[in-house]
């Protein structure tokens, strides 16, 4: 049987890892072919590498550190940030990932549907940043704020229909701060509704966290950032990553 | 065993970068095959494949590598067929309208849907060896990295040498003679996955 | 080399070392100068709990009684463990300069997990080292280890300095260290040497490095006196196949074979670029070490040796990765292990100041003992 995956994500400006909190004040972590090699080394179940230069008015990662960074590396590895055509598309397997990431053009659901027929399903992957409303009951893509609530999960549905394989949840008020994954009706209307593969993105504080969280709302996976590259209380940059039998261990625990 | 060289096939949408790297790891040579020329004198070929059937198939007649490639396996080459780079070697996919290779008999349907298991099989898996091979052994970590929503029914059991379950069980490895197929990423499995490519190269 | 082959009857240093020298007995100068060392070491017996109680003294307005370097490599882990029990409030400290191997990795998280201290790490800026790893490279000079060495050190003074913690626990130690001879390496605490060897070939002086003067060295430790770094490993009996076994018990710790594992480009270094370069074969400093502690024997020593460090397809791939971390092409890499031998001498240094130092300890010395007097 598929075991769910824990997936670590670098951000990277650049040419230099960073990590960021709701994706604002960047810090310095450090080379990316030394994180990459380092993930693939501990042997993570799959790695997401996401460019944010642009978000950040830095000029973007260049063609050829994007395929440098990934050339020691054997293990599972999407990419996204800034592809805006099927030629920047095709560039980023020519380079060696696995998967596209995508976010900006979710909703060009015409390209997304020529992605899927020429590179699979099983390779384009949509990010969808989410922001939720204080109450936590309320919720919209804060790329296109007016799709919310229950247009969100149409709008996925819509995007299962054009080919998309994977859908990425990103809870950005919570990424990078460690305030822990948060419940949502929102997710378990996705798990319920699309019969593709939903990862959850966002303040998880432990491989025990997220192992808890995927028995209770049987999502797919995990993905994080701060848990892998840090250790308490002084924030120190040490990356880390559970051992199968430790993961395996804590699924068991938390059903 | 070092001076070999292996060639990648490229079809227009393999992921050949991600094999190349894990050839070159292993102290291999190896060559990007865009052309029935390149195959010529090869030791070993490697078929990545990512993307459709059919997209995969049209742009190997195109370039005239459907022939080239059945050739190489004819005359003994050792061939390595990867994710969809397996499923082009058998005789059709539901999937498509395009014929395979037809170099090992079966067909490639979709993967059956049990209430609860998300389509594409995505994540990793562990195989069961159906009938000893060169590619692993039982002493190996024998989890792989799968992502796919197809995969090959209708096959000899002679011919299947890897099995995996989700929701069924279905085929995960194949090989006729000379030639092999892993429906699982191997370029992408961690060190087990490495060591098997090691082991066909060194076959 | 004029000189013809040779190599020690009791350790197993050779003339790849020009400056060895052989006694009656084919015994080189290393073995029996680590001899010395070691008893001289093992008969000093340092009061630890004395120590213990000053440090604790000393620290009571500080936020840490003292830090500890580490690496993940076996003296660092093993000096940690030692430590335990004393009841020491320590602050662990590793320094990141972008070479981190998956051992080092794993040893450090092994060692963090099991303990109660706290971890601090200081990120070197990663495009910094990398250009000054190459500088080091095209300069020439023998050392190349210097880059890290220097940052290591200097991050650990430079954060005991700004948190006021005036204790550093060092793994350095005789015990496997004994044996190094002067011609294979150089102190890598000079500042202004290395910020010379940046500047000859960058044309700049260097930045976002955390740098480390002699003067400012000596300053510290033995003038402000704010700054006091204890070898522990040297106070107490230390065998590393033990400390190992010992490490493997008790936290999981990896054995990754060999010294410097801990660093990608240690391994390069020593692995490759010195026997390419020099023929100097470091594993014969470290194994002649063991000899010297009893830890291992002559024969296995020499059967390591007479085999590479590397096969080719390990030195192939350790290559291609340290050419693709330094942004250069393999071929380059190949053209840098064979340059022309430089000094660190060649370019500006702060040697004068120690070398004076020593001259001014010397005539006191020499004074006092004109007077009668305890120097």
């Amino acid at each position: 049987m598929i075991w769910p995956r824990l997936i670590p994500i670098l951000t990277i400006i650049t040419d230099s890892v960073q990590k960021t909190t709701q994706f604002q004040n960047p810090v310095y972590v450090g080379d990316p072919l030394n994180s990459v090699t380092l993930f693939s080394q501990l042997n993570a179940d799959e790695l997401i590498v996401l460019d944010i230069s642009r978000a950040h008015e830095r000029p973007p990662m260049d063609q050829e550190l994007i395929s440098r960074i990934i050339e020691h590396a054997n293990l599972p590895i999407g990419f996204g940030g800034g592809m805006r055509s099927l030629d920047d598309v095709k560039f980023v397997f020519d380079c060696g990932y696995d998967k596209v990431i995508i976010r900006t053009l979710a909703t060009d659901l015409v390209t997304l549907g020529k992605i899927a027929t020429h590179f699979g399903s099983q390779a384009l992957t949509i990010s969808l940043d989410i922001k939720y409303h204080p109450n936590g009951e309320h919720w919209s893509l804060i790329d296109h704020p007016e799709i919310a609530d229950g247009a969100v999960i149409d709008f996925a549905r819509k995007l299962v229909e054009a080919g998309v394989g994977e859908i990425v949840i990103q809870d950005v008020l919570r990424e990078g701060t460690r305030e822990g994954l948060r419940k949502s009706i929102l997710i378990d209307n996705l798990v319920e509704n699309l019969e593709i593969p939903v990862v959850l993105s966002g303040g998880c504080r432990s491989f025990t966290e997220a192992a808890e969280y995927i028995v209770d709302t049987r999502v797919h996976s995990i993905a994080g950032s701060q848990m892998f590259l840090y250790k308490q209380p002084r924030n120190a940059l040490l990356l880390n990553y559970p051992t199968r039998k430790a993961w395996i261990s804590s699924l068991s625990n938390g059903s | 065993m070092l001076n070999q060289t292996i060639a990648i096939v490229d079809s227009g949408v393999s992921n050949i970068r991600g094999v190349n790297n894990v050839v070159l790891q292993l102290g291999f040579e190896s060559l990007i095959a865009a052309s029935p020329e390149d195959l010529i004198g090869v030791n070993k070929i490697i078929l990545p494949g990512v993307g459709s059937f059919d997209a995969a198939i049209s742009a190997l007649k195109k370039a005239d590598m459907v022939e080239a490639i059945q050739d190489q396996v004819h005359a003994g080459v050792h061939i390595l067929g990867i994710c969809l780079g397996m499923q082009l070697l058998v005789e059709g996919s539901a999937e498509g309208n395009e014929s395979g290779l037809g170099i090992i008999q079966g067909f490639v349907n979709p993967i059956k849907k049990f209430a609860g298991l998300r389509i594409p099989h995505l994540g990793w898996n562990n195989v069961k060896i159906e009938n000893s091979n060169p590619l692993v052994s039982e002493e190996m970590n024998l989890r792989f990295y799968f992502n796919h929503s197809f995969a090959i029914s209708n096959i000899a059991p002679e011919n299947s040498i890897l099995s995996v379950n989700y929701g069924e069980t279905f085929v995960a490895g194949i090989r006729r003679e000379n030639t092999f197929g892993v429906q699982f990423h191997p370029e992408k499995s961690h060190n087990q996955g490495r060591q098997l490519v090691k082991r066909f190269l060194e076959y | 080399m004029s000189k013809a082959y040779q190599v020690c009857t009791r350790c197993i240093m050779d003339t790849t070392d020009p400056q060895i020298s052989f006694e009656a007995q084919g015994f080189c100068n290393h073995c029996t100068g680590a001899i010395e060392s070691l008893e001289r070491t093992n008969s000093i017996n340092v009061d630890i709990e004395a120590l213990i109680k000053k440090i604790k003294v000393d620290s009571s307005k500080r936020e840490y009684d003292a830090i500890v370097g580490i690496s993940g490599g076996v003296d660092s882990s093993y000096l940690v463990h030692k430590l335990v029990g004393y009841g020491l409030r320590l602050l662990l400290v590793h320094v990141d300069a972008g070479w981190n191997t998956i051992t080092a990795i794993n040893n450090i998280n092994r060692l963090v997990n099991t303990l109660d201290y706290e971890l601090e790490t200081i990120i070197i800026d990663w495009n910094t080292m990398r250009e000054l790893q190459v500088t080091y490279l095209k300069s020439g000079v023998i050392n190349q280890d210097v880059p890290q060495d220097h940052a290591f050190f200097a991050s650990l003074y430079m954060c005991a300095i700004e948190n006021n913690i005036k204790y550093i626990f060092s793994g350095t130690n005789i015990a496997t260290e004994s044996i190094g001879p002067s011609a294979w390496g150089q102190f890598a605490m000079d500042g202004r040497n290395l910020n010379a060897i940046y500047k000859s070939v960058s044309g700049k002086k260097i930045a976002k490095f955390p740098l480390f003067s002699i003067p400012s060295w000596y300053f510290n430790v033995y003038v402000a006196k704010n700054l006091e770094i204890i070898n522990f490993l040297n106070y107490i009996p230390y065998s590393k196949s033990l400390a190992m076994k010992v490490l493997e018990e008790e936290y999981g710790w990896e054995d990754y074979g060999g010294k410097h594992r801990e660093s990608s480009f240690t391994t390069y270094y020593q692995d490759i670029y010195l026997p390419e370069r020099l023929g100097i074969d470091k594993r014969r400093m470290h194994l002649s070490s063991l000899i010297v502690l009893g830890d291992l024997d002559r024969e296995t020593a020499l059967q390591v040796v007479s085999k590479p460090a590397y096969s080719t397809i390990e030195a192939d791939n350790l290559r291609r990765y340290i050419a693709s971390k330094l942004s250069i092409e393999v071929t380059d890499l190949l053209a840098y292990e064979q340059l022309p031998l430089k000094s660190y001498l060649d370019y500006k240094n702060d040697l004068w100041f120690l070398n004076l130092v020593a001259k001014i300890a010397g005539w006191r010395r020499a004074l006092f003992k004109l007077l009668k007097m305890p120097w």
